[in-house]
């Protein structure tokens, strides 16, 4: 993870998506006007989690088969960032909603969804934080890990589906191609999300370097 | 013809930051923050490496 390339494809992508999503033409729609340039912006955050949370999940099911207190920490950090992205998404969408939906926070199933979701994994950390023995501390933090995943695809990506939903492709019609979806805006759509998954990696890798540092210094 | 082209150009060329509303000059902000952002990551890790080598003695 310390090459240099996959860094370069992050920067490249997101200075790319900067230039490109402000400048390019985006369909006149009502109400998003101008704000549908969000989508370069908001919607990556969650791709971001969720990839994040699924990175993490992976580590912990690792742990629970070896027992190497290295993954715990992996899947610690992975969490940790992919929550960080979360709040991040959740926060941008506020100030989406507040104008266009007229909400901060509408009565929406993705959005109650999401908040339930990040709050799951905010009792994560506080499982961590309240046991000093590692090894128990790993053991039952990762299989808590499993559940809030279970729980982080129910409640983002299930449950929004079965009922109405102001989120476009909700409710009985998922899939991507009914999204709004322009070829051009697809052209800067799938950088972004690329371009803020490896950002939120690089962060993470950074994070499990500091860790792995503290530990040896103690 | 040749002058009035090389007019053109050259206005092109000032009044680019002022053109489409100025949100070029969202673009420019935003690129600072990003630029900000990466040089503060590189940083970040160049201070590890040496630290992990220090360690590592």
């Amino acid at each position: 993870m310390r090459q240099l390339w996959w860094k370069i494809i992050c920067i490249v992508f997101l200075v790319y998506t900067v230039i490109a999503g402000f400048s390019i033409k985006v369909p006149a729609l009502y109400p998003t006007q101008e704000t549908l340039r969000n989508l370069f912006f908001h919607v990556p955050m969650w791709f971001t989690m969720l990839t994040l949370m699924t990175v993490s999940v992976v580590y912990s099911i690792k742990f629970l088969k070896s027992r190497n207190l290295k993954f715990d920490v992996y899947a610690h950090i992975f969490a940790h960032v992919g929550t960080l992205f979360g709040v991040l998404g959740f926060v941008t969408g506020m100030l989406w909603g507040k104008y266009t939906w007229g909400d901060w926070i509408p009565k929406d199933t993705k959005i109650i969804g999401a908040a339930i979701a990040v709050l799951i994994y905010v009792a994560y950390f506080i499982l961590r934080s309240s046991m000093t023995d590692e090894e128990k501390k790993a053991n039952l933090s990762s299989a808590y890990n499993v559940f809030a995943y279970i729980m982080l695809i129910i409640f983002t990506l299930i449950y929004p589906r079965m009922h109405a939903s102001l989120h476009p492709g909700n409710g009985g019609n998922p899939g991507f191609n009914s999204y709004d979806l322009d070829s051009t805006m697809r052209m800067v759509f799938y950088p972004a999300v690329i371009g803020f998954i490896l950002l939120g990696v690089w962060i993470s890798s950074v994070r499990i370097r500091i860790e792995q540092l503290k530990s040896k210094e103690s | 013809m040749k002058e009035t082209a090389q007019q053109t150009a050259v206005e092109m060329a000032d009044n680019f930051f002022n053109s489409n509303g100025k949100i070029y000059v969202v673009i420019g902000v935003v690129l600072i923050v990003l630029v900000g952002i990466f040089s503060y990551l590189f940083a970040t890790e160049r201070k590890l490496n040496r630290l992990e080598k220090e360690l590592k003695k």
